[in-house]
């Protein structure tokens, strides 16, 4: 069973269609780089396989479950369980502290925060955060709110990773880092992984590399 | 296995209910953006004011009908016997006193004889024009003992008893009242004291034949002018009382003193009304046994058993006696319900005021929506249910008005405490002194007042955040997460 397929996905604006008939399918431990121009679609392909935004046509599946046809909250719920994001400028709320920041995925899930805790301070472990679990996240540099971002992708072991230029803002030293520790949680957890990136050597890193150009992928 | 599955298996401990997961993130986001936004604050302090104004306010409105329940309930029994229409009193009798215990009902019974008086300062005292004119008082006539068993004249609301030892030390001016025997008429009984003792030989006359020793009149006749205390009437003015007959005639002319404290050293409820005693009202009203004919009184007030039917048992006393018999309802419920309507009207008035509030907390969790608005889309991408999004919100109202109630319980009843202090402290009082005989405010530290007002508070809190609460639940993620950092 594969962790994500979609089929025949098409979406569009008035007046341009962005996807058009797009099919993609990713097995678990597996990761695909998608590439592409500016405006080409990218961030709209991610958006749809996220179940953030609801393609025209086409089905999206999450572990042979459909997602595109449920309901904002079984969708929600869908996207807290067996997604995890790793967003462009990371998002991290600034109210919080780290942990709580990594927590706040499981909390979303309705899981409980026991495990949660243990598993967020596991990552961050892992990820070489210990001692930084309290902080608040606007203290942190790019490259640890990045870290910080992954835990909480991964914190619920979810089915599929989405990360969206999730280095764009990093220098290459730390963008290759951060790419190498999330293909080594993906790697690890048996978790797919579809990252969106500019970076040809980053690309170069997944399983595979795919090229998004007119709406489909090549 | 993938999914989130995996991390359940991981632990043993039990998922929480839905619910509980839902209050928790609730409880954590809508706690934190509380205490983090300056917002949050406003809506807070707004809520803190609102409920210390309305508290402070309602405390002293209260207040004034607790002190009116007391007086009036200090100054009526449970029922009235009166003298029918036409008679011109209800005969004062051991025997008919009997008669009226016989009923089951009654567990106590006292006469009163009430009437008017001119009073008439005398030319020494004229100096103040405001003084110079008649001005009319009622005066109740009572038996000390028999109204103070039927629960009258409770300790509370009275100065000391009459001290008659003519050894003891003169009694501060505050600690003398009803029945205590005014500057003359002291020097005048420690001289016949000296008398029986030293045998001094004939004695100065008496100050004057009336009044009585025991009976005073107090400062009321000078609060009824609308006149302060000591602005003419201080102790040792005579007076001359003037009571007029129903013919428009005069009864009689008596010359009194005046107390330095409340004649009767009760609060009055009307404040027309001084207590004196029966013997003396008697003569005053000509009710006095006279040919053959039994003394008279006005009324009986009569005690019934505590819990019982009033209305039933004025029915049987009245049946039972043949003349018209009222209930302390009856007769000064107008008071009461006129005190409670006007709380109730200012307290419907607190409640609007807690509307301009409601706009504060609607715009300030409107703006809270605003300043977290990427937090929110993140927290809706990441999978946070709307509902979830909407219960932070709500509980940071419940937060919000809960906590600033309390807070501004606390510091309205710390207004209250500290109102009657800072009068003493400055001189400065917030209500005349004739107003209700006391300089003080009445307050009251009844719990029900906060209770309402942080209930109402919350309730209308929890409204205003509706609305910016499910907006922010339906924020767009994907439009939040194009606009980037």
């Amino acid at each position: 069973m594969s962790a994500l397929r979609c089929l025949d996905i098409r979406k569009g604006y008035p007046g341009h269609e962005v996807l058009r008939g797009l099919n993609l399918e990713v097995d678990a431990g597996t990761t695909v780089a998608i590439r592409g121009a500016s405006g080409t679609g990218k961030s709209t392909l991610l958006h749809c396989l996220g179940l953030l935004d609801t393609p025209d046509h086409g089905s999206i599946e999450i572990q042979g479950q459909r997602g595109d046809n449920l309901g904002p909250a079984a969708r929600a719920r869908m996207r807290a369980r067996n997604l995890g994001f790793v967003f462009q400028a990371f998002h991290l709320l600034p109210d919080f502290s780290v942990l709580e920041n990594i927590v706040m995925a499981a909390r979303a899930a309705e899981l409980p925060l026991g495990p949660a805790t243990v598993e967020a301070n596991r990552l961050l472990a892992r990820l070489g955060l210990t001692g930084k679990a309290d902080r608040n996240v606007t203290t942190l540099s790019g490259g640890e709110r990045s870290r910080v971002a992954l835990c909480r992708a991964v914190i619920n072991h979810p089915a599929v990773i989405l990360a969206d230029e999730p280095t764009g803002s990093l220098d290459p030293a730390t963008a290759a880092l951060v790419v190498q520790e999330l293909l080594a949680l993906a790697r690890d957890h048996q978790t797919a992984v579809v990252m969106v990136t500019h970076d040809p050597a980053i690309a170069a890193q997944c399983d595979r590399e795919y090229q998004l150009v007119a709406g489909v992928l090549a | 296995m993938l999914g989130a599955g995996n991390l359940l298996h991981q632990n043993a401990r039990p998922i929480p209910s839905k619910r509980a997961a839902v209050s928790l993130l609730a409880v954590h986001l809508g706690s934190r953006w509380l205490l983090r936004r300056r917002s949050a604050w406003l809506a807070t302090m707004a809520v803190i004011l609102t409920v210390t104004v309305s508290i402070a306010v309602m405390g002293v409105m209260q207040g004034f009908v607790e002190v009116m329940d007391r007086q009036i309930r200090a100054n009526e029994s449970d029922l009235t016997l009166q003298a029918g229409l036409g008679a011109e009193g209800l005969e004062d009798s051991p025997g008919y006193r009997n008669y009226v215990r016989e009923l089951d009902i009654v567990t106590g019974i006292a006469p009163s004889i009430s009437g008017y008086a001119l009073v008439t300062p005398q030319s020494l005292y004229r100096t103040n024009t405001r003084l110079q004119e008649s001005f009319p008082a009622q005066f109740d006539g009572i038996e000390w003992d028999a109204d103070a068993h039927l629960g009258r004249l409770p300790e509370k609301s009275l100065h000391r008893r009459p001290d008659v030892h003519l050894k003891a030390p003169p009694l501060a001016p505050s600690e003398r009242g009803t029945g205590f025997l005014t500057p003359s008429w002291r020097e005048r009984l420690a001289w016949q004291g000296a008398n029986m003792i030293f045998g001094l030989g004939p004695l100065p006359l008496p100050p004057t034949d009336t009044p009585p020793v025991g009976v005073v009149v107090g400062q009321e006749l000078a609060y009824i002018q609308g006149l302060s205390a000591g602005d003419g009437y201080r102790p040792g003015t005579f007076l001359t009382l003037s009571i007029p007959n129903a013919r428009g005639g005069l009864v009689g002319k008596i010359r009194v003193e005046m107390s330095d404290t409340l004649g009767t050293g009760i609060y009055e409820v009307d404040r027309y009304n001084c207590l004196i005693p029966l013997p003396f009202a008697r003569r005053l009203t000509g009710f006095s046994a006279k040919d053959g004919s039994p003394a008279l009184v006005s009324a009986y007030r009569i005690s019934v058993q505590p819990g019982s039917n009033l209305d039933a048992d004025a029915k049987a006393l009245s049946d039972h006696t043949g003349e018209p018999v009222e209930t302390w309802v009856h007769r000064r419920q107008h008071l009461a319900k006129g005190a409670i309507n006007t709380r109730n009207l200012l307290g419907f008035v607190m409640l609007l005021v807690q509307i301009l509030a409601v706009f504060i907390v609607y715009a300030s969790f409107s703006t809270l929506v605003i300043e977290k608005r990427r937090d929110l889309g993140a927290l809706l991408g990441i999978g946070t249910q709307p509902r979830q999004i909407i219960s932070a919100f709500i509980f940071a109202a419940i937060f919000c008005c809960v906590g600033g109630g309390l807070i501004g319980w606390g510091l309205g009843w710390a207004i209250l405490a500290g109102l009657n202090p800072f009068s003493a402290l400055t001189g400065f009082y917030f209500f005349p002194e004739d107003f209700n005989y006391s300089a003080e405010t009445p307050i009251s530290f009844n719990p029900i007042v906060p209770l309402l007002y942080i209930t109402s508070m919350t309730t209308i809190g929890v409204i205003a955040a509706l609305l910016p609460a499910w907006r922010a639940s339906r924020i767009d993620p994907v439009a939040i997460l194009r606009e980037g950092g």
